[in-house]
C-alpha cells in the first residue's frame, strides 16, 4: 500500500483538478457560533453577512488575514478516507488515525463509495501548491478587509473542491491492483471539481430612523479557474491481464462575475435585534470558453506501488481544446462544467439578544436551488452564544442542516489592545437517510479594531 | 388628502418625542415597503442561465479539418471522434466527418445502431498506423447481450465491410476501436460472432481416416505417398463467415468464466486449416502428416462495466521449421500424436497430441480436431490458476 504524509494527502485531496461549495460561514466569529453570528456581525464580517449592520456604526477594523478551511465527507469517516489514501497522521493529530484496516474500510463503504468536499483559503492554498510543485489554483488574492464606519471592503479568496470516489476505485487505491479481482474494478462515479476565485465586496449600510438599518453590497468576482474532471472505465488488456485508467479534466482558466447583496437590521426592545439579508440577489458569473484539457493515464502499477499522489497529479498534461477536435472523454468530462456554474442566492434571517458582554443568536439560512457553489451545510439553522470577558471572547454554537447533517463549534478571541486574534473550529457529524457525515472546519483571523462595540 | 397629511404629521410628532417606539417601527417598515418589494422581485428574477459549451453543433452538422503526419483529432461531439496518431497519414489530408442521417449503413457486418453512422472521408484513405475511432452508443439503445458484440464497421473502398472489435465502456457508452481505412463507419452489433459455450466439450470419437482412393496396396510396413488425403477448412469474416459455416465451435471452462464473465463471444474469427495425410500403413492407418491449423479472432468479455477483448492468434503446424513439413503420425483411440509441431509462438513440441473425430458427411468425411489453449491466471495469494479454452475445428475432405 502506498504511503504518503498527511500534509501531502490533504494537499492532494484539496487540489485534485464538480458541484462545488461555499465556506461554512464567513468570519471566525460566526464559525465559532455554529454558523450563526449574523445578527451582531460588525465591521468586515458585516460586509459579507449583512451590510445593514454597517449602518449601526461600530468604529473601524482591519482584517489583516483570515484563513479557514472546511472539509466534509460522506460515505466514510474522514480518518478512514485518509487511510485509504495511505496518509499517516502525525502523533499530535492522532484523532485522524483510524484503528481500522484498509480492507475493513473498503468492506464498510457503501456502493456509491465516498464523497469529499472542501473549502480552503485561496491565497494560502496557492502558496501550498507552489511549495508542493503541483498545479496551482490560479493567483488568488489574500483574504483581507477593512471597514470604516458605514463602509466596508472585503477581499476573500477560496478554493472549492468536491470529489467522489467509487467503492471499486477506493479498493484499487487502498489495496492495489489484484488481477483476481479484475471483475471488481469499476470507476463508476469517480470525478471531482475545483473552483478557485477571489471576491472583492464593497458594502454600505445606513440607518433609517433610529431603529432600522439597511445595507447594500456589490461584489466583483475574479475566477481563477474551474476544473471538472473524471475517471473513465479501465481499459483492460486481457491478453496480458493488465489495466490502464484514463483521467480527463477540463478547465476554464478564468472568469468574471458580480453579485449584489442587500440587508436590513431592526433593533427591537430589550436587547433584541432582528436581521435579514440576501446575498447574490442579483448575480452573474461568466467563465472563459477557451477551455484546456488535462489528461493522464495510469497503469495498475500506479495503484500498486509507492508512487506518490503528487507525482500522479503531475502526470496531467495540458492541451487547449479546439471545437471539432476533442475526444469523447474530453467532451464527457466537460459536461456539467458550466452547469449552474455560478453563485446561488442565499437568504438569511436571524434573531439575536445582547446584554452586556453576552450575545445569543439564532440564524436560519435558505439557499436558492440554482447555482452550484453551495454545499450540504449551507442551508441550515444555527444557534450560537458569545461571552466577552476581559481580554478574551468565548464562543460556541451548533447547527442543524438537512439530511441529518449537524455540527458543534467553539472558538475564542484574544484581544490585546486593538489587536484581536480569533480562532474557531468545529466538527461535522450526522447520520442521514442515505449517508453518514463526517468532517472538520476551522478559521483563524487576525484583525485590528478601533471604536465601536 | 387632508387625512393623509394629518396622519403623517402625527407620526412625525411621535418619532420626535420618542414616546412610542412601536408606532415609529411600523412607520419605517411601511415607508420602505416599496424598497423591500423591489428587492424581492430582484431576488426571484435574476438567476442566470447556464453557459453553453463552445463545441455544440446543430443536428446533422459535420466537421472538416486538416490533419498532418503528426496526427490529430477530428470530432463531431457528442458522438464521434477519430484520433490519428503520428504517422497515420502519409501527408496532410483534409478529413471530413458527416453524420449519416438518411442513408442507411449497408448490411453485412451486423445490425447498425441507429444514429451511429458517419461518413468519414476521404473514403478509401488507408492508414499506415491505425486511427482510434470512438462512437457514443448509449447502453439503453442495446438489447441484452448486444454490448459484448458491439463493434465498429467500416465500409471499405472495395465494398466489403470490415469489423473492428475494440472495447465498450458501459458507464459512458463509448465504443472504441482502431481502424485502418477511412470510409463510412458505424457501430454495429456484429453478426459474425460465435458464442463461447460453457465448460469442456464432449470427447471426440476418433475413427478411421480413409486412405486415398483407390486404396493403396499394402506392401511393407509403410507406403510411400500416393497423393495423400487432404482435409481442410477455411472461414473468414470477408469470405465465408465462420459464424454461418459452422467450421468452429469454442468452449471456455469455469476457471476462465469466473475471471472473465459468463458472456463470451469470439468475434470475427478466421480459421485456416489443412491436414494432408501422406502415408498409410498396411492397415490403412496414416503414418505421416503435413499441414497447419491457424485461428484468430477477438474473444469479447464483459469485465464489470467494460467490454474488453482477448486477441486470439493461435496456430500450429507440422514440423519444426518456419513452414509446414511432413512429420510422423501415430493414432491411438481418439488421439493423434504428431511427431513434431511448431506453434505460432515458435515453440517446437515433440509428440503433440490432438483429440480427433471422423464422421461421414454424405459421400465424404469430416475430421474434427480439438485445439486447446491454456490461460494462466494470477491469484491474489500469488498462485496461478490455469484456465482452458477449447476449439473444435471441422475440416472437410
Amino acid at each position: 500500500m502506498r504511503k504518503t504524509t498527511l500534509l501531502r494527502a490533504l494537499v492532494a485531496l484539496f487540489l485534485l483538478p464538480g458541484a462545488t461549495i461555499a465556506q461554512m460561514s464567513p468570519g471566525a466569529r460566526s464559525v465559532a457560533m455554529g454558523g450563526g453570528g449574523m445578527v451582531f456581525a460588525t465591521g468586515v464580517d458585516a460586509v459579507e453577512w449583512n451590510p445593514a449592520n454597517l449602518g449601526w456604526g461600530g468604529g473601524w477594523n482591519i482584517s489583516l488575514y483570515e484563513a479557514g478551511f472546511s472539509t466534509l465527507g460522506s460515505g466514510a469517516a474522514f480518518k478512514d478516507m485518509l487511510a485509504v489514501f495511505g496518509a499517516e497522521a502525525p502523533r499530535f493529530l492522532s484523532f485522524l488515525t483510524t484503528d481500522r484496516t484498509v480492507p475493513q474500510i473498503i468492506d464498510g463503504l457503501p456502493a456509491g463509495g465516498f464523497q469529499f468536499s472542501s473549502v480552503t483559503e485561496g491565497y494560502l492554498t496557492a502558496y501550498g501548491t507552489r511549495q508542493a510543485e503541483i498545479p496551482q489554483p490560479g493567483s488568488p488574492l489574500p483574504s483581507i478587509g477593512i471597514a470604516v464606519g458605514p463602509i466596508g471592503v472585503r477581499v476573500r479568496s477560496r478554493v472549492l473542491m468536491n470529489a467522489s470516489i467509487s467503492r471499486d476505485l477506493a479498493d484499487l487505491i487502498g489495496n492495489g491492483f489484484v488481477e483476481q479481482n479484475i471483475q471488481n474494478y469499476s470507476v463508476g462515479n469517480t470525478g471531482w471539481s475545483t473552483t478557485s476565485f477571489s471576491e472583492v465586496t464593497v458594502a454600505y449600510g445606513t440607518t433609517l430612523g433610529g431603529l432600522l438599518s439597511v445595507g447594500v453590497g456589490g461584489r466583483y468576482v475574479m475566477g481563477h479557474g474551474m476544473v471538472s474532471g473524471r475517471f473513465f472505465e479501465p481499459d483492460i488488456d486481457l491478453n496480458n491481464l493488465t489495466m490502464t485508467v484514463q483521467s480527463v479534466a477540463v478547465e476554464a482558466t478564468s472568469g468574471t462575475g458580480y453579485g449584489l447583496d442587500v440587508g436590513l437590521s431592526l433593533e427591537l426592545p430589550a436587547g433584541f435585534r432582528a436581521s435579514a439579508s440576501g446575498t447574490n440577489v442579483v448575480q452573474r458569473m461568466t467563465w472563459d470558453e477557451g477551455l484546456v484539457a488535462h489528461s493522464a493515464t495510469y497503469a495498475e502499477s500506479d495503484f500498486d506501488s509507492n508512487v506518490d499522489f503528487i507525482d500522479l497529479l503531475d502526470r496531467y498534461d495540458a492541451q487547449p481544446i479546439t471545437p471539432n477536435s476533442v475526444s469523447l472523454e474530453v467532451f464527457e468530462a466537460s459536461q456539467g462544467l458550466f452547469e449552474e456554474s455560478y453563485f446561488p442566492q442565499v437568504f438569511r434571517a436571524g434573531l439575536g439578544w445582547r446584554s452586556g458582554g453576552t450575545s445569543l443568536e439564532a440564524v436560519g439560512i435558505q439557499v436558492a436551488p440554482r447555482g452550484r457553489y453551495t454545499s450540504a451545510w449551507d442551508e441550515r439553522l444555527s444557534v450560537g452564544i458569545e461571552q466577552k470577558i476581559p481580554l478574551l471572547t468565548l464562543r460556541a454554537g451548533m447547527t442543524r442542516a438537512s439530511d441529518g447533517l449537524g455540527a458543534i463549534t467553539a472558538g475564542g478571541g484574544l484581544g490585546l489592545g486593538p489587536v484581536q486574534l480569533e480562532v474557531s473550529g468545529g466538527k461535522f457529524s450526522g447520520d442521514g437517510s442515505t449517508t453518514v457525515w463526517d468532517g472538520y472546519y476551522g478559521t483563524v483571523a487576525l484583525q485590528i479594531k478601533g471604536g465601536g462595540s | 388628502m387632508h387625512v393623509d397629511v394629518t396622519a403623517k404629521q402625527d407620526h412625525s410628532q411621535v418619532v420626535r418625542t420618542g414616546h412610542n417606539l412601536h408606532i415609529m417601527r411600523k412607520s419605517c417598515l411601511i415607508e420602505h415597503l416599496p424598497l423591500v418589494a423591489f428587492l424581492s422581485v430582484l431576488a426571484t428574477g435574476c438567476q442566470q442561465a447556464d453557459q453553453v459549451l463552445p463545441f455544440e453543433l446543430s443536428e446533422g452538422e459535420g466537421a472538416t479539418i486538416t490533419i498532418g503526419t503528426t496526427g490529430g483529432t477530428i470530432s463531431v461531439p457528442p458522438s464521434f471522434s477519430l484520433q490519428f496518431p503520428a504517422g497515420s497519414l502519409p501527408a496532410s489530408v483534409s478529413v471530413g466527418v458527416t453524420p449519416l442521417i438518411t442513408a442507411p449503413f449497408p448490411d453485412g457486418g451486423g445490425v447498425a445502431v441507429p444514429g451511429s453512422a458517419y461518413d468519414v472521408g476521404p473514403a478509401g484513405t488507408m492508414l499506415a498506423v491505425p486511427a482510434r475511432v470512438q462512437i457514443a452508443v448509449p447502453p439503453a439503445l442495446l438489447e441484452i447481450g448486444d454490448d459484448v458484440r458491439l463493434s465498429v464497421a467500416v465500409l471499405r473502398q472495395n465494398g466489403s465491410i470490415a469489423i473492428f472489435g475494440g472495447t465498450y465502456d458501459l458507464t459512458n457508452g463509448f465504443l472504441t476501436a482502431d481502424v485502418d481505412e477511412l470510409g463510412w463507419m458505424a457501430a454495429v452489433v456484429a453478426e459474425d460472432a460465435l458464442a463461447v459455450a460453457r465448460g469442456i466439450p464432449p470427447a471426440l470419437g476418433g475413427g478411421a481416416v480413409p486412405p486415398p482412393s483407390p486404396a493403396p496396396f499394402p506392401s511393407g510396413p509403410a507406403l510411400s505417398s500416393h497423393g495423400g488425403v487432404q482435409f481442410s477448412a477455411s472461414c473468414a469474416p470477408t469470405v465465408r463467415q465462420c459464424f454461418t459455416s459452422g467450421l468452429i465451435r469454442v468452449w471456455a471452462d469455469d476457471v476462465v468464466r469466473e475471471r472473465l464473465g459468463d458472456e463470451l463471444f469470439l468475434l470475427s474469427p478466421s480459421v485456416e486449416a489443412s491436414l494432408e495425410f501422406l502415408d498409410f500403413d498396411q492397415n490403412g492407418v496414416p503414418t505421416n502428416v503435413v499441414g497447419s491449423i491457424t485461428m484468430d479472432g477477438e474473444v469479447r468479455a464483459r469485465i464489470n462495466r467494460v467490454v474488453s477483448r482477448y486477441q486470439l492468434d493461435d496456430g500450429v503446424h507440422t514440423g519444426s521449421g518456419d513452414t509446414p513439413a511432413a512429420t510422423t503420425l501415430s493414432i491411438s483411440g481418439n488421439v493423434m500424436t504428431f511427431g513434431l509441431t511448431r506453434t505460432s509462438a515458435n515453440f517446437v513440441e515433440p509428440n503433440e497430441q490432438f483429440e480427433f473425430g471422423v464422421t461421414g458427411i454424405g459421400t465424404s468425411e469430416m475430421l474434427t480436431i480439438r485445439v486447446e489453449a491454456e490461460v494462466t491466471l494470477r491469484n491474489e495469494d500469488g498462485t496461478e490458476t490455469i484456465g482452458t479454452i477449447v476449439a473444435h475445428v471441422r475440416l472437410r475432405r
